[in-house]
């Protein structure tokens, strides 16, 4: 019996996963494309996306659900970006050099984050997703109207030619792939962005690291009861709003890694499905809201993009549409999202009232020994 | 000094101050409308002709919120309802009123059908159910993209010429249904205002009948359920069924709307379109002065003509004084901020 | 948190760590900025405008050590450089020792004309400042217009009619 049960609950907890990779199994031989072709392509994908979906762990750690707010760590990258393009700094130095101007910037937004999700409690989500479309307003009025016209814009080839404004797309010629090219590995045929992967490795000791520490353990309190943390002595709004800004700032730099990888900035929605992708990799990777851990974001980014690779070729193949195949993986990355939460909800209330259940069982169990005294 | 008007400093906590900020913003731009050139008479039926287009998707959110499901972030649900009805309306060739009312009876089915399996899943997740409506919205919108393609439409009006297959993505309505509402009893004044009587009296009978049915014993159940669910429990009111019911309600209104929307504006839009109206008609409710967890017909009437009203005037007064596009941002600033504002706000229970 | 009396000591080291902390941010900004600077410089080959040097026929000239360019009379290449110190070698035809020397470029500089001709000459002025313009731009992209909702490597989203 309890075998059976055991089995039913892996498959409860890990459908999402389950499903995903039954989806993604079906849809390779149809795609037509090759085993290498898609572990190539795989490799890639790890290098540009992991770091953002990195950042989502330590809001999850502090029970503030998925951080839709990382798109704002996603527009201070971006700001740093353009700082770099228009002083003309190329290179891994410009990588560098973006990322330490997004950093205050990014520090700033956590802040903000933090402070507006501690007067949200309890919906958390839909707050930071709002918030990334409100914040993203400024970042249009800052970028789009200010640049040029209040704060001054070296490079002229940036800027539209109204005279403000920075351009719908920036080449990123001066650091594209520049982390990437540093150590690159030739194996047998595929190349490997080792100096990527050794950032993406060092991030993941930090937040191996960072959950021992004393904040860490900290978080982990507030995650896991507020009031219980509160008495205990945890500065909690204090402590949500450090998680944020960690993830704020690793979304910084996250989007710089990403955007030095494509080569090319779409400057007004670069950071639009930022969240959007982050989230549902990590999701399709067995994270829930309350419980994610870093082999959650690597399948979830290796499952979530062999899909993303395999569907539109998929999509021409069955109905001689690519757009099927387009707007089929859009269904799939929003469907994740939406099965994970409902998921997660559902078996937080059945798992409530199971416990509320036990709870009755037990004080029915222990009524007729204190009525004996 | 402050303590002698302790009427309007209450007044202005209950209202908050965005609310303010924004009703005096737009007042500003009435106000200066004219010194840049544009016309008045024009800007007030721009603003009434929106006011009703999208007053329905407003009014939609009333039932959900009353019910304790929230902000219904996934209004595009029932927006779905509504094109698949208007799309049917047009191949089966409907015209004129016949077209508008065809389309809102075969949207019908549909959004109960949907709006029921939308409740039972929410029923599923309370406490969460915005951040998933969103989501199962954005699911539905992308899983129709792909219906829309697929689907055997045979319209010449509606399928790509070139295909013969597959819906186009903006489809206009033009002999079918266009302005039928609009046309109805219209009043016109002068070469540049008209006023849309017939829409209005649509949406107004609309609101009304939703008037009457939260004064039912069903609705005020209702909004027991969201405004006390242990009492209503206890008093033994179903508070799933009332749910649902509600997300029912919403769905249709929302499927309603959408075919009222198509007949003034004069397209129906498909695929990805639907994706971020939810987030015009929140964000008018909540500048209507509705809170997460409460709202009234005041604060729908004041809330779509304030929010449209500044989606009106800001392009056409801004952009003449400033000689830029900046009122995007404006609303995107404007719209998103109240949402937080309500967001954050501590839900008290209101009076 | 800052009602609470902090002992003078610790108040010290925080404030000497901040300060330390902002300085080392600013030196990595400055240190980033001025070894990732990239100047763009144009090796030319062409007279000088008074005539006192005159073009070379098949110079070889490297940069930094890279594959040499070929030059002739009239040319101009474009070469990219990143940070200010670079070793410039040139082999001339006539079979002398190449000449090699340094290049600092000033660091306010995007672009650089480098005088072949006037360098190996030992005239000053080899190295100045190249203003451009009326730089060619591409057409402005229409600016929000937004398909907020695709992927970033979506194919074109609306199909044509």
């Amino acid at each position: 019996m309890s075998g059976k049960k055991s089995l039913g609950r892996f498959l409860t907890e890990n459908a999402v996963v389950i499903l995903f990779l039954l989806i993604t199994i079906a849809a390779i031989p149809s795609s037509g494309l090759s085993i290498q072709y898609i572990l190539q392509e795989m490799i890639t994908r790890l290098g540009r996306n992991t770091f953002l979906v990195l950042a989502l762990i330590l809001p999850i750690y502090a029970g503030m659900g998925l951080n839709f707010g990382m798109t704002l760590g996603a527009m201070s990258g971006q700001l740093g970006l353009i700082l770099a393009i228009n002083f003309n700094v190329g290179g891994v130095e410009g990588l560098a050099f973006a990322a330490l101007l997004g950093t205050p910037v990014s520090v700033l937004m956590g802040y903000i984050c933090g402070s507006v999700l501690n007067k949200a409690k309890g919906r958390e989500m839909v707050t930071g997703y709002m918030l990334a479309f409100f914040i993203n307003g400024i970042y249009q009025l800052v970028i789009l109207y200010m640049m040029g016209a209040i704060f001054p814009i070296r490079s002229p080839a940036i800027l539209l030619s109204r005279g403000y404004g920075i351009r719908n797309t920036l080449n990123l010629e001066g650091v594209r792939q520049s982390l990437d090219n540093l150590l690159m590995l030739r194996l047998g045929g595929y190349a490997l962005p080792l100096a990527t992967f050794i950032v993406i490795a060092v991030l993941c000791a930090f937040v191996i690291w960072f959950k021992k520490t004393k904040l860490g353990q900290d978080m982990r309190a507030v995650g896991h009861d507020m009031t219980v943390a509160e008495s205990a002595g945890v500065p909690v709004d204090r402590t949500r709003i450090i998680a944020i800004i960690i993830s704020t700032v690793l979304a910084c730099y996250g989007q710089i890694i990403f955007l030095q990888n494509m080569g090319n900035m779409a400057t007004y929605n670069a950071h639009d499905q930022t969240s959007f992708f982050a989230v549902a990799a990590i999701l399709v990777g067995g994270a829930s809201v309350k419980k994610a851990s870093i082999p959650n974001v690597f399948i979830g980014v290796i499952l979530l993009h062999v899909l993303f690779v395999v569907t539109p070729r998929a999509g021409q193949n069955l109905f001689g549409s690519a757009m099927i195949g387009e707007y089929f993986r859009q269904f799939i990355g929003y469907g994740v999202i939406a099965l994970s939460l409902v998921l997660y909800a559902w078996r937080a209330r059945k798992d409530a009232l199971r416990a509320r259940e036990g709870l009755r069982r037990a004080s029915i169990a222990a009524a007729p020994e204190g009525a004996a005294k | 000094m402050p303590k002698s008007t302790p009427n309007i400093k209450q007044f202005v906590t209950d209202f908050g101050w965005p609310r303010i900020i924004i009703f005096f913003f737009l007042a500003l731009l009435f106000a200066a409308a004219p010194f840049v050139g544009v016309r008045m008479d024009a800007s007030i039926s721009d603003v009434f002709n929106r006011f009703g287009q999208n007053g329905l998707f407003v009014l939609a959110l009333v039932p959900m919120i009353q019910s304790g499901c929230g902000l219904n972030f996934g209004l595009s649900i029932g927006i779905i309802a509504g094109l698949i009805g208007s799309t049917l309306s047009v191949q089966l060739g409907l015209i004129g009123f016949g077209g508008f009312f065809g389309a809102v009876a075969l949207a019908l089915p549909f959004a109960v059908l949907f709006g029921w399996v939308y409740g039972k899943l929410l029923n599923k997740v309370k406490g969460e159910e915005m951040t998933i409506a969103m989501y199962v919205g954005f699911a539905g919108v992308m899983f129709m993209c792909i219906m829309w393609l697929v689907l055997p439409y045979t319209s010449p009006t509606m399928v790509w010429g070139y295909a013969g297959k597959g819906l186009r993505t903006t489809i206009t309505v033009e002999g079918f249904y266009r302005q039928v509402l609009n046309e109805f009893l219209a009043i016109r004044i002068g070469p540049n205002f008209v006023f849309p009587t017939g829409m209005l009296l649509f949406d107004g009978l609309c609101a009304y009948l939703l008037w009457l049915f939260m004064r039912t014993k069903t609705g005020t159940a209702m909004t027991a359920v969201g405004s006390n669910p242990d009492y209503a429990r206890a008093s033994g009111i179903s508070v799933d069924r009332m749910r649902t019911t509600s997300v029912i309600i919403s769905t249709v209104l929302g499927a309603v709307g959408i075919v009222v929307f198509q007949q003034s504006y004069g397209f129906i839009q498909l695929y990805t379109a639907p994706l971020a109206m939810p987030f015009a008609a929140v964000a008018a409710i909540l500048i209507g002065g509705a809170s997460v967890n409460k709202a009234s017909m005041v604060n729908v009437l004041v809330g779509a003509f304030l929010f449209q009203g500044l989606l009106t005037m800001t392009p056409s007064v801004i952009n003449s004084a400033l000689h830029t596009d900046i009122s995007e941002v404006v609303r995107l600033i404007v719209s998103n901020g109240i949402i937080i504002y309500a967001l954050t706000r501590k839900t008290k229970v209101a009076k | 948190m800052s009602e609470k009396k902090v002992d003078p000591k610790i108040a010290a080291r925080r404030l000497l760590v901040r300060g330390g902390l902002v300085v080392a941010y600013v030196f990595l900004v400055g240190l980033f900025f001025v070894t990732g600077k990239g100047h763009t410089v144009l090796v030319d080959n062409k007279d000088a405008a008074d005539g006192s040097a005159v073009g070379i026929n098949g110079a070889l000239v490297s940069i930094d050590g890279r594959e040499a360019l070929e030059q002739y009379p009239g040319d101009r290449d474009i070469v990219l450089l990143k940070g200010q110190r670079h070793r410039v070698r040139i082999q001339l035809p006539s079979g002398e020792p190449p000449i090699e020397m340094s290049l600092a470029l000033p660091l306010n500089t995007d672009m650089l004309l480098l005088s072949i001709p006037k360098l190996v000459a030992k005239q000053a002025g080899y190295l100045e400042e190249f203003v451009q313009r009326d730089q060619p731009r591409p057409a402005d992209e229409k600016v929000g217009d937004n398909n907020a909702f695709t992927s970033p490597d979506a194919p074109v989203t609306t199909p044509a009619p």
